[in-house]
């Protein structure tokens, strides 16, 4: 234990672990006094703050599951997730005020609000106790007395659901102590560590960020979004904070590579980058190794319901890059099986959806069993999920991603994967961002549509001639539209869904 | 960019970033778009907020560089 050691960085603020521990202690019977018991949700609506971290800690020292909610989220949608959490405490600040302030108009029964910048009294809603960060002195910094079992839910995240609806992903202590450990393992994370958290609280990377770092004892900066809108700032930001290990969805690395000034700008402690949550195209992972030559690249892959199931270490030298770059394979604990349609395994070198068998998978969907039980289910003492990815065993044992099982597509009688068809465009040195949609038609079930953005000239006609030289016929699209951008979901991801409607 | 506000709000004095107008991603289209409308080239120390944090910022330093050119 380190007492001393650095355990958070905002800015200029510090919190050495043993300061982080008295405040979530202090904070955690704060909570229980105020009503919270175990197996609780607790909303947490807080930005890049050292408080946020403590907030974390003491919701599960209180022996409850923290619920991080998304303020950028449009109210009705925030308010939903709060709702179906059954959350009647948040913790959250003045600042983030006008994300909150709307709940209880939409129905939200609140009843308990911490604000973490407040000092004195602050101005609430009627029938809901608004309690002042200062508040915390009153309290003993000594851990509350509340039995915590591995499998008690420690958080709840949201995802966005087929059906429309957000659905919670429900992960245990357990859960997420299984990648946590596995992952600071797998980077050889030291106390000497400096990791930035780069994603949203809502997003499960942050629970590397935060709990691989405290795991190792070592220290966890937070980075706020500011900090990452301008490439070069953000490249100075890395350097000037000394960042060891950075882990984030892959945008943010290609603008790093493409307009950061590393060269200019050279983060000499970095020595680990891991990119999980969306496919890096090749060309920019290759460009950003090239300028980064001492730092190792790993791509992490995994559903919110699994955490990460499979990793790959990228190897050098990046020039060898194949266009689709594998997934690799399970984490250690955790069993990967490829099945077909009726769930037998798929014969080697065939592809078919990926199956997780293992210790980090969701207890369930929070208040949705029947979502759940399609699924989830239990063998022998473990959790099986089924992932709806498709997936295929490389003849040099690693895991190459092939789609969605939703975004496996029929078009003229052919079974298609839209993630092909991506996968080539990108390999067009025109084609900035790009997604291929199936839409639905009446004559030969589906038109492919790609839509596309391009970084300089390109016509249709580049682009299917292109494609003709690499694709069957009946995967070359039938439709391009170039645009400015692609629509963005809160997670940082490409958002299909919008594209499609 | 994402702007769901009136169109009267986005000002030219509006703070881009920190009313959470423009991302990482939408900086670099907003970037990619001037370069090729103004027939312009933005070094990389050029993004920064003293350049593009307003879109009256945005609009100074384009003609900055235009002129310079």
């Amino acid at each position: 234990m380190r007492p001393g050691g650095q355990a958070v960085v905002a800015g200029d603020v510090c919190l050495t672990y043993a300061e982080l521990d008295a405040t979530a202690n202090r904070l955690a019977r704060l909570l229980i006094a105020e009503g919270v018991r175990p197996g609780d949700r607790v909303g947490l609506l807080l930005e890049k703050v050292p408080e946020a971290v403590a907030s974390i800690y003491a919701v599960l020292k209180a022996g409850a599951a923290y619920v991080p909610l998304d303020e950028q989220a449009p109210p009705a949608r925030l308010a939903y997730v709060a709702r179906d959490a059954g959350i009647r405490c948040l913790l959250t600040s003045e600042a983030l005020r006008s994300a909150w302030e709307p709940l209880e108009a939409e129905g939200v029964p609140l009843e308990t609000l911490v604000v973490a910048d407040a000092v004195t009294t602050v101005e609430r809603p009627v029938g809901v106790r608004a309690v002042p960060w200062s508040a915390l002195h009153t309290y003993a910094p000594e851990p509350p007395q509340v039995r915590i079992d591995g499998d008690d839910l420690a958080y709840v995240l949201y995802t966005s659901g087929s059906t429309g609806e957000p659905k919670g992903v429900m992960l245990s202590h357990r859960n997420a102590l299984a990648f946590v450990e596995w992952a600071a393992a797998r980077v050889e994370l030291k106390p000497d560590d400096r990791l930035s958290n780069h994603a949203p609280f809502h997003f499960d990377l942050s629970t590397f960020d935060l709990f691989a770092a405290a795991v190792a004892r070592a220290t966890v900066v937070l980075v706020p979004r500011e900090a990452s809108v301008f490439p070069i700032e953000l490249a100075r930001f890395i350097r000037d904070m000394g960042i060891t290990v950075w882990y984030s969805v892959p945008s943010v690395l290609t603008l790093l590579a493409v307009r950061g000034s590393l060269e200019a700008n050279r983060p000499e402690r970095l020595r680990v980058i891991i990119f999980a949550g969306e496919v890096f195209a090749t060309k920019y992972l290759k460009l950003l190794m090239g300028k980064l030559p001492n730092v190792r690249f790993y791509n992490f892959f995994g559903p919110t319901e699994t955490n990460v199931c499979t990793w790959y270490e990228v190897p050098r030298p990046e020039s060898d890059l194949p266009d689709d770059l594998p997934i690799g394979r399970p984490i250690e604990g955790v069993t990967a099986e490829v099945v077909d349609r009726d769930g037998n395994p798929v014969s080697e070198g065939e592809p078919g959806e990926l199956i997780i068998r293992g210790p980090t998978v969701m207890q369930g969907y929070l208040g949705k069993p029947e979502l759940a039980e399609r699924v989830l289910s239990r063998e022998g003492g473990e959790r099986i999920y089924r992932t709806g990815d498709l997936v295929v065993y490389g003849t040099d044992g690693n895991l190459r991603f092939l789609g969605r099982r939703d975004s496996q597509v029929k078009s003229r009688g052919y079974r298609i994967e839209l993630g092909e068809i991506e996968r080539t465009l990108y390999a067009m040195d025109a084609v900035a961002e790009c997604v291929v949609l199936a839409v639905p038609d009446e004559l030969v079930t589906s038109r492919l549509k790609a839509v596309i953005v391009a970084n300089d000239r390109l016509s249709a006609k580049d682009v299917l001639s292109f494609c003709r030289k690499r694709l069957p016929r009946y995967m070359i699209p039938d439709e391009i539209e170039f645009r400015d951008a692609l629509p963005i979901s809160a997670t940082g991801k490409i958002d299909r869904r919008r594209l499609a409607s | 960019m994402r702007w769901d506000g009136q169109p009267e709000e986005l000002t030219d004095d509006l703070a881009l970033i920190e009313e959470h107008v423009i991302d990482s991603l939408g900086l670099l289209r907003l970037v990619d778009r001037l370069e090729s409308e103004f027939h312009i080239r933005f070094r990389d120390e050029d993004l920064v907020p003293t350049n593009f944090g307003s879109i009256a910022r945005i609009a100074d330093f384009v003609a900055e560089i235009g002129n310079a050119a």
